[in-house]
């Protein structure tokens, strides 16, 4: 006899007693919340993956304007003094930027379009474990809060001028922020693997999979291999900041606590975010043509290539001299290599497009609109990765470095929109065509003008100038880069815009082909 | 023979294995040092050689796993449970804990930083959902009736979650009430005091006289009217509270005149 | 009626837990590995630099190899724990993890005699902070494998030591075996060849 059995025994014997048991339905023992009390206890993944993709495009309009601003600052216009009240703002606020878009937009934007999709397409109810996933995004929003207020209080990964004793606090707040914010994509991360792995229908083995899904599962492979060695970063930047042992990896004068962790949104960890557009270009492709590729496994291998190609974390240059990493044989095979499977993915598009129905709908839909952009930009990006690598053009240490973070964000982000487009029905509901074409347009316009200006500002650059703190760049590329930072905010609008008018008219799940 | 999962992540350890080689012997490593984990010979750079050697470490043992599990194939999982077809779907309740486990994260975090107490507060509720977690995870599959199997979880666990649940209620109400009273000036208090018992009553008699209306506006003003203590005690708590002159007892000064008493205000 | 003549849950995935297990153990084995790989590359730096790591007699073998002995024990008694459930053998089963849960705490005892023993001030220097990072991920890593097993306790004391807790309990254990061998490189990298 187990610990529950008499209680249970003796109740029912009490209700037949006096015949009061009212039966209770599966619907309402299982209590599927209604109301303000959903985003707290929703047991369906696929809110939580709707709480996701809003929350985080809500945040990326946030850093988008901060993206703006730090723009701003970089022309004549205005001085960043004035902006941010002093060069270690604006440091504080660039760092924001960069690790915002990653850990705080684009990662959980994708997460989020996973949590919705991935059941559907691997034919589950529901993922194979919701309340985790729940757990998942409000540990990402509550780390994301303490991440957002403790820079605004004066933390953040480190400051120009030396760690004072008042920064402290703040900082070492910024650094719990980050290592929960990465723990909570970790649980997220193993959600939606656990799912693909164990949870697939009958009959359909991992070599059936939807290429999203498989996309998916490359992603949270990757993020659990590399993501928890930046928690060990931050264990000991952490240690190292409480104990005060005089800041014992620390110099004087310099941001040390970001150059520890700078790795994260560098090549090739920063590739990280951008497996899933691999999945979303196919599925979003071979859907809108109504085609299938002849070679799925081919899929299989260019995604998981790629996401080999992605995993970060061995590449830290902050311990070592960095001319002895970053011209290493392996940095530089990585950073050649990544260009392969996104030329191969742009090669299987055109054969999906090849076997598929060509009408003028079907090529000019948004989903086809999106997979494109989003695929010429993490081409870019690529591309300008493999520049990066080769020695003789001396871009390592330049602004080409944020060419590739640019491209691959706002790949990121296009994805994002043409997957909202793709699986409409699943996620939030019909998105309006104008708005999510305009997110579109918006995104790739503002992406690759500032893929491009970082690019040029990294050749014609005199010196090594990672952090573009020197101000005094070509007033023209400082130019472009507003132009771009603006039309990325507004893509960023547009496409909240339809992502709120798309969850008014309600979503209807599981009435469409995953 | 070999599942699509066992080779991709069996290709991950291979790439790995051949990366950490290559990495080794091109930042430094000497004689059979990268290929004996330094056993004999430099590794280079360690960071980049130790990351690369782990993620190798790691792909293998999931590429092992996999193949034994031939992928987690749902015919496989059947055959291990001996039933034609396992379910896609797991019935799973719905439950506020895991938010209750971030809110206990975050506060750990906050609380390791800002104050003691806040962190262990933040443990507490880790601890706290971890076991109220649990029972729910077990009651979702403690028969095949979800009826019965939430009776089974309340069985269990409301004898324990009313009575912590009722004093930690009080706890707080008493708590924050008082910080609010002890902030604001004697007169004041007496006011606050007086006001906010009326509006009880005010509120018990259109309950018990308009049940249906009642209902709804407990269901409305009740959790608005917490909120706002606690919010109000907090907010007091920090301002801190107002200035006592405590009543001396009357005594004679060395002159032999008694002492005036100062009254408290 | 009894909850035995209810009619039983139907059979659910088994493997979803182990793969969900594996998956996070994965990621805190990578944790580890990058920890102590910046262990070993500050070590070896200020080795090149001629300057001592330790303090000579600070860091002593014999609780640290303790504290080994007790681990590897550990790997026997949680696969006993594995085998109960899995033979649906109650009292091996409470036996094995009352007894592994008892090893771990031992080890977090030992570590904090290690602790007092060497004295470190965790603002120290480079070896010193370093030495309670590692360290301390480890603990914090035992205790999570520690709260897995517990709550694997807490189940079987609910209901049948059946298959499913089978599964849990596997999980548990591959979670625990990670940890040992996080010791293991502990034990290696920062006692044996300090």
């Amino acid at each position: 006899m187990t610990l529950t059995e008499s209680p249970v025994a003796e109740s029912e014997a009490a209700a037949d007693a006096d015949g009061a048991a009212a039966p209770v339905s599966p619907a309402e023992t299982l209590g599927a919340p209604r109301g303000l009390a959903q985003p707290f206890m929703t047991n369906d993944a696929a809110q939580v993956g709707r709480l996701f993709v809003v929350a985080s495009l809500l945040m990326g309009l946030g850093k988008a304007v901060i993206g703006v601003l730090l723009s701003l600052g970089r022309t004549d216009a205005a001085a960043p003094e004035d902006l941010f009240g002093g060069l270690n703002a604006y440091f504080r606020m660039w760092t924001l930027y960069r690790v915002s878009f990653v850990l705080l937009v684009v990662m959980p934007l994708l997460l989020g379009l996973a949590l919705a999709v991935v059941p559907a397409q691997v034919g589950a109810g529901n993922v194979a474990f919701p309340r985790a996933a729940l757990a998942s995004f409000w540990s990402w929003l509550i780390g994301a809060v303490i991440i957002v207020a403790s820079v605004f209080a004066g933390g953040g990964w480190g400051a120009l001028d030396g760690v004072t004793g008042n920064e402290s606090d703040a900082m070492a707040l910024t650094l719990l922020g980050t290592g929960m914010v990465i723990v909570a994509l970790l649980i997220g991360a193993i959600v939606v693997a656990t799912t693909v792995i164990s949870l697939r229908q009958t009959g359909m083995s991992l070599l059936d999979v939807p290429p999203f899904s498989w996309s998916m599962l490359v992603t949270a492979v990757v993020w659990l291999f590399s993501l928890p060695v930046a928690i060990a970063n931050i264990v000991v930047i952490y240690a190292d900041l409480r104990g005060r042992s005089a800041i014992a990896f620390g110099r004087p004068e310099s941001p040390d606590i970001w150059l520890q962790l700078d790795w994260l949104v560098e090549q090739p960890a920063v590739y990280a975010m951008a497996v899933p557009v691999l999945g979303i270009v196919f599925s979003a492709v071979g859907k809108a043509v109504d085609a299938r590729s002849s070679r799925p496994e081919a899929i299989l291998v260019v995604v998981g290539l790629f996401g080999l190609l992605a995993i970060g974390g061995w590449s830290q240059d902050y311990f070592t001299a960095p001319q002895d990493l970053r011209d290493g044989l392996v940095y530089v095979a990585f950073g050649l290599a990544a260009v392969v499977p996104v030329m191969a993915t742009a090669g299987g598009v055109g054969e999906l497009v090849m076997r598929g129905s060509k009408t003028r709908d079907r090529l000019l839909s948004t989903p086809m609109l999106g997979a494109g952009a989003a695929l010429k930009l993490l081409g870019a990006a690529t591309l300008v990765g493999a520049l990066r690598v080769i020695e003789p053009l001396d871009l390592l240490e330049t602004s080409a470095t944020w060419a590739v973070f640019h491209g691959v964000v706002a790949a990121g982000l296009i994805a994002g929109v043409a997957a909202l487009a793709t699986w409409s029905q699943l996620l939030l509901g019909p998105i309006q065509q104008r708005l999510a074409v305009g997110a579109i347009v918006l995104l790739g316009a503002g992406g690759g003008l500032l893929v491009l200006a970082d690019l040029i500002s990294g050749f014609i650059a005199d010196d090594p100038d990672l952090m573009a703190l020197a101000l005094d760049g070509n007033a023209a590329l400082n130019g472009v880069v507003l132009i771009g930072s603006l039309l990325v905010a507004a893509g960023l609008a547009a496409a909240l815009l339809g992502a709120v008018s798309a969850l008014r008219h309600g979503a209807t799940a599981g009435s469409e082909a995953p | 023979m070999f599942t699509t999962g066992f080779k991709f992540f069996f290709g991950l350890f291979a790439a790995f294995v051949a990366a950490a080689l290559v990495y080794g012997y091109t930042t430094g490593g000497n004689h059979v040092g990268p290929i004996s984990l330094g056993w004999k010979g430099g590794v280079g750079d360690h960071i980049g050689y130790g990351v690369l050697v782990g993620l190798a470490f790691v792909s293998l043992i999931v590429s092992l796993v996999l193949v034994s599990f031939r992928d987690a194939d749902a015919s496989a999982q059947a055959r291990l449970q001996n039933v034609a077809e396992v379910l896609t779907d797991q019935p799973v309740a719905a439950s506020f804990w895991p938010v209750v486990a971030a809110f206990g994260l975050g506060a750990t975090a906050v609380g390791l930083v800002l104050h003691p107490m806040v962190f262990v507060l933040g443990l507490a509720l880790i601890f706290l959902s971890l076991i109220e977690w649990t029972m729910d995870a077990w009651s979702d599959r403690a028969t095949g009736d979800r009826a019965i199997n939430r009776e089974l979880r309340n069985r269990i666990m409301a004898p324990i979650e009313i009575p912590v649940v009722g004093t930690l209620g009080v706890a707080v109400v008493v708590l924050a009430a008082s910080r609010i009273l002890l902030n604001v000036s004697k007169l004041e208090a007496v006011w606050v005091a007086g006001v906010v018992s009326a509006l009880i009553l005010a509120g018990a008699w259109v309950y018990t006289s308009r049940p249906g209306l009642g209902r709804r506006l407990v269901r409305i003003l009740g959790p608005v009217a917490g909120l706002l203590l606690v919010v109000g005690g907090v907010l007091a708590a920090v301002a801190g509270e107002r200035d006592f002159v405590h009543h001396e007892v009357e005594h004679h000064d060395e002159s032999g005149e008694p002492a005036v008493p100062e009254e408290g205000h | 009626m009894r909850t035995t003549e209810l009619p039983a849950a139907e059979a659910i995935r088994p493997r979803t837990v182990v793969v969900a297990a594996l998956l996070a153990t994965g990621a805190a084995f990578m944790v580890f590995a990058a920890l102590v790989s910046l262990y070993v590359q500050q070590r070896q730096q200020a080795a090149a630099l001629g300057e001592e790591w330790f303090p000579s007699g600070t860091v002593e073998l014999g609780p640290a190899g303790m504290m080994m002995m007790t681990l590897a024990l550990s790997i026997v008694t949680v696969q006993w724990a594995v085998q109960a459930a899995r033979a649906e053998d109650r009292p091996h089963g409470f036996i094995a993890l009352g007894v592994t849960l008892m090893f771990g705490a031992a080890v977090i005892n030992q570590f904090w005699f290690v602790y007092q023993d060497t004295a470190f001030a965790i603002d120290g220097g480079r070896a010193e902070l370093l030495f309670y990072a590692v360290t301390g991920s480890f603990i914090a890593m035992l205790i999570v494998a520690m709260a897995m097993l517990t709550v694997t306790t807490i189940r079987s004391l609910l209901g049948p030591f059946g298959r499913d807790l089978a599964h849990a309990v596997q999980a548990s254990a591959l979670f625990w075996h990670m940890c040992v061998l996080c010791y293991f490189l502990v034990w290696y990298v920062v006692f044996i060849t300090k």
